[in-house]
């Protein structure tokens, strides 16, 4: 196997894998290696799913220019990529007077930004727009959308690597040679194997600073965020259709807690802010749990305590300590003397920014090697089908034509048996049951597994040949069986 | 022709048709999700089920075979499997069942509608457990059908939250399976279970049990490696100053299980005030004329034979509403007399039947035994072989030749220290086509017989 690359993309999340669809479309030899077995398996699949508008962020930021460039965009991005999109818009609620001063702030900052279809709202516009929330006025973005970022980030990967991306899951870089002008890169997925590469990108989000470090780069330091959230129950989404957020409050390093409805129907509340030391601590608190529920509460009365299903946890890759109140504007750059792209400090907006920061990056790659396309790169992906999306005549044609869409195994959901075996035979071949999951919203729901788990370790072993052992949640370390019984 | 559909074919939508066809019903069509009827008595396979019913204590198993059998060859009876009710709507003066299968999606029509939809888990998610999120957390009834079905080992150190039956029946099984059970944590100051039942399933293999205490976090990223418990206040609120870790790979969850009526509430059937339960009056109907409930999707019930009773009154008088007679009335019995709670050191525990007598012994000063409190002769006998050596019937499940597992008890109560040796004999079996005699009877080496189900 000829393992030289031109470019090798470290890290799977919505950023590297948009920058691996960008660069698929010229003549280059690329990889994207990630640590964990499947995409999205951190930040990126662990927000609030928010396309933003771009008002946040400070003007003349790379944050601000990629965020509003995003929004613009998404639509036809999710269009191509064919993923759920939905123009949810977005409120920004005023509960005093300072509150309504922060908002007509972020106003001004948006239209210098560049934001299209910001408007603020007195509180009787408010009311008519959301009833269920009480405040002395909002600021309302029609611009603002939410989607999956789970099956955008998916998408992105799966296109990439239809256009001839190859992705190496389980590959964690633990060491950088350089040997002439290559990096000769090594991991620790027990292989020994190692890949040569003539460029690398560093997009390992929160591990991007440590990233950087193989390759003698020391300057940066990643600072991790925990936000937590807690997700709803369907029964509430009839009352909540958009996104609803306090208007900020300042060095909370976050945009505080808001409520959010999904594209899947339930809702979230989220996420907190806490300055945390392991990159990889999800833990949830029990002082946080009380808290979201809290706040959301003040934001929303009708959010009680028995809608909640589950809950979730992100880690923000903040480059500003707490103490600098936590924005930092994202880092892109070709390091001098190296052949290395840095992507350090992507959080939010980094989804909605996905794609102008790849077609960004691939500016960069293009004065170290002139791009020339393929020709042959198509961008328009066409989906799995999502079954309980479709109307009834559509479904009966499809179960007519494949009888695996007329068996439902998990129900909370209406996913079909059709579904969970595309999802297993997905194209980047990672079979995992969080990648099941997140491909087809099975154990998502109310049950959160409890009948469609025993579904899915059934179809597993019975028509895939698995053994109960080789069955795993997210990594090979989350096993979720020990074996037969007999 | 008139039609009656029931929706699910568990112990109570198996009663209603059976009420239903009793009642003359022309046409009772049950439709199931599952590939087989019998429900959560599928994977229920200890004993204890049918003393009312059949008068004889049943695995859940045997139950559900029995039950079907009794109705299966009946052909006013239609039955479809691995089906599942989608929505349900009003025409006319109809109503409009979508169904979905592998052979299609489809509206039909009946005329009445008995819903036996059960119930399901509470999960970590509505508890709200902190901590992290790995793999090796289970509900109870998950974890029973995965060990009983499945032929899946959720692990091999469990620790298991909430003690009411299924958490208790788990712990058993789990731990004559290889498991070890290093604890069951509950949150009240008393067990919610039967005392028959800690009887048998954790005082039998001295498993300890925490009253008044919570998981109060789950610690593991990839795997669960352990819990931390606390005490917990009058309030149910963790006292952090009392935590402890235990070691474990897995936890299970039996905290309790909800009514699921998401269909028929969506159809617009009036909700009982402040919760999700159904509204029924006493003729088991809902707010929509014609539509009736039953069982577990009614309200959790703490004995089957109790579900099936409901659900054939469910069935006849959906039989009598299409026949325009007058309903039946049906009351709900009161709440089961069986003794809940930690057995104190002294109390013996009948376990020979669901109603779990407490028995107790005196000696007068010439010596002579006094035994009261027992609901019937048997107890004597149980209170004589228990002061001897304490023996129990034994469920497990033995490997057929296609791989799936079969249900199996022990014909003849086993000693409760070869219990262990006993289901790991029955591990080691595989069961070829020759094996299966009409008696039901299983060979086990060294030890009596043990008696299949199998359809």
């Amino acid at each position: 196997m000829d393992n030289t690359y031109d470019i090798v993309i470290i890290g799977g999340g919505a950023v590297g894998c948009a920058i691996a669809r960008e660069l698929s479309k010229y003549r280059l030899k690329v990889a994207v290696a990630e640590k964990e077995p499947d995409v999205a398996c951190g930040t990126s699949g662990r927000n609030s799913a928010v396309v933003h508008a771009g008002f946040n962020n400070k003007p003349d930021s790379l944050m601000a220019k990629f965020c509003v460039e995003g929004n613009l965009h998404f639509e036809e991005y999710c269009q191509e990529l064919d993923v759920p999109y939905f123009k949810t818009g977005k409120l920004l609620v005023a509960f005093d007077k300072n509150d309504l001063e922060t908002l007509q702030g972020l106003y001004r900052q948006g239209e210098r930004n560049g934001c299209k279809g910001l408007f603020m709202l007195t509180a009787e516009e408010l009311d008519r727009k959301a009833p269920y929330v009480k405040g002395i006025g909002a600021m309302f973005s029609s611009n603002t959308a939410i989607i999956n970022p789970f099956l955008y980030t998916i998408a992105l990967a799966e296109n990439a690597h239809e256009n001839g991306v190859e992705f190496l899951f389980n590959h964690e870089l633990t060491g950088v040679n350089k040997e002439g002008d290559s990096y000769k890169l090594f991991f620790n997925n027990g292989l020994k194997e190692t890949i040569t590469a003539r460029y690398v990108i560093n997009s390992a989000g929160l591990y991007s600073d440590k990233v950087s470090q193989l390759f003698g780069i020391n300057k940066y330091h990643i600072y991790p965020c925990r936000g937590q959230y807690l997700i709803l129950d369907k029964r509430i989404s009839d009352l909540i259709d958009i996104p609803v957020y306090p208007a900020p409050r300042k060095g909370i390093g976050g945009l505080g807690i808001h409520v959010t409805p999904t594209s899947d129907g339930t809702v979230i509340l989220g996420p907190s802010a806490e300055y945390i030391d392991d990159c990889d601590d999800y833990e949830s608190t029990r002082d946080v749990i009380d808290r979201l529920l809290d706040e959301a509460s003040q934001l929303i009365p009708d959010i009680k305590r028995k809608y909640v299903i589950g809950q979730y946890t992100g880690i923000r890759s903040k480059q500003a300590p707490e103490a600098e109140g936590g924005f930092r504007d994202f880092t892109i750059c070709a390091e001098e003397g190296t052949h290395l792209i840095n992507l350090i400090g992507i959080e939010s907006p980094g989804l909605t920014s996905s794609i102008p920061i790849a077609r960004h990056v691939c500016s960069l790659v293009n004065q170290w090697i002139p791009l020339t396309e393929t020709g042959t790169f198509i961008g328009k992906r066409k989906a799995p089908m999502r079954f309980r999306d479709l109307p009834d005549s559509e479904k009966e044609r499809l179960i007519n034509q494949c009888p695996e869409y007329g068996e439902v195994v998990c129900r909370c959901e209406g996913v079909t048996k059709k579904e969970i075996k595309d999802a297993i035979e997905n194209p980047l071949g990672t079979v995992t049951i969080a990648g099941i999951k997140n491909r087809t919203r099975c154990m998502t729901g109310r049950c959160q597994g409890g009948v469609c788990l025993a579904n899915l370790t059934e179809i597993l072993i019975n028509e895939y040949g698995y053994k109960p052992e080789d069955i795993v949640y997210r990594s090979e370390e989350s096993k979720y069986y020990t074996g037969r019984v007999k | 022709m008139k039609k009656i559909i029931v929706v699910g074919g568990g112990a109570a939508g198996i009663a209603a048709a059976q009420g239903a066809l009793d009642a003359g019903a022309d046409s009772v069509w049950l439709i199931d999700r599952n590939k087989e009827l019998g429900g959560i008595l599928r994977q229920c396979i200890h004993d204890g089920f049918g003393l009312n019913k059949y008068k004889a204590s049943m695995t859940g198993p045997e139950y559900a075979v029995r039950s079907i059998s009794e109705i299966y060859d009946n052909p006013r009876l239609h039955i479809s499997r691995s089906t599942n009710v989608i929505g349900v709507k009003k025409h006319n003066d109809e109503y409009q069942i979508q169904i979905q299968n592998s052979e299609g999606l489809k509206w039909v029509g009946a005329n009445s509608i008995v819903f036996a939809t059960g119930c399901r888990e509470k999960t970590r998610g509505m508890l709200m457990i902190p901590g992290t999120r790995p793999a090796g957390i289970f509900t109870a009834g998950l974890a029973q059908r995965l060990v009983n079905i499945e032929n899946v080992m959720p692990g091999k150190r469990v620790v298991i939250l909430g003690s009411g039956d299924i958490g208790l029946i788990m712990a058993r099984r789990l731990c004559l399976e290889g498991a070890e059970v290093a604890a069951v944590i509950e949150i009240m100051k008393d067990s919610g279970g039967l005392s028959r039942n800690i009887r048998q399933c954790l005082l039998d293999f001295d498993i300890p049990l925490y009253t008044g205490h919570t998981v109060s976090k789950i610690i593991g990223r990839e795997r669960v490696q352990a819990v931390e418990i606390c005490e917990v206040d009058d309030n149910l609120s963790v006292k952090k100053e009392t935590a402890q870790i235990i070691d474990c790979d897995t936890l299970i969850l039996s905290v309790g299980l909800i009514p699921e009526n998401e269909i028929l509430s969506a159809a617009g059937a009036e909700l009982c005030d402040g919760t999700e339960n159904v509204k029924t009056d006493s003729y088991l109907q809902t707010s929509l004329d014609g539509v009736f409930l039953c069982g577990n999707s009614r309200y959790v019930h703490d004995l089957v034979d109790r579900v099936s009773a409901e659900g054939y009154a469910a069935g006849q008088n959906a039989a009598l509403f299409i026949k325009m007679q007058n309903l039946i009335e049906f009351q709900d019995p009161v709440t089961m007399n069986a003794i809940k709670g930690i057995p104190q050191k002294t109390d013996i525990f009948c376990v020979l039947c669901p109603n779990g007598c407490r028995i107790k012994v005196d000696v007068n000063e010439k010596g002579e035994r006094n035994i009261s409190g027992n609901g019937c002769p048997k107890g004597v006998n149980f209170v004589e072989q228990e002061s001897k050596t304490p023996s129990r019937i034994v469920t497990t499940t033995v490997k057929g030749e296609s791989g799936r597992l079969i249900p199996v008890k022990s014909s003849l109560p086993i000693s409760l220290d070869k219990a262990a040796s006993y289901v790991k004999e029955c591990q080691n079996m595989i069961l070829s086509k020759n094996d299966l005699k009409e008696d039901r009877r299983i060979r086990v080496a060294g030890f009596p017989d043990a008696i299949g189900c199998y359809d």
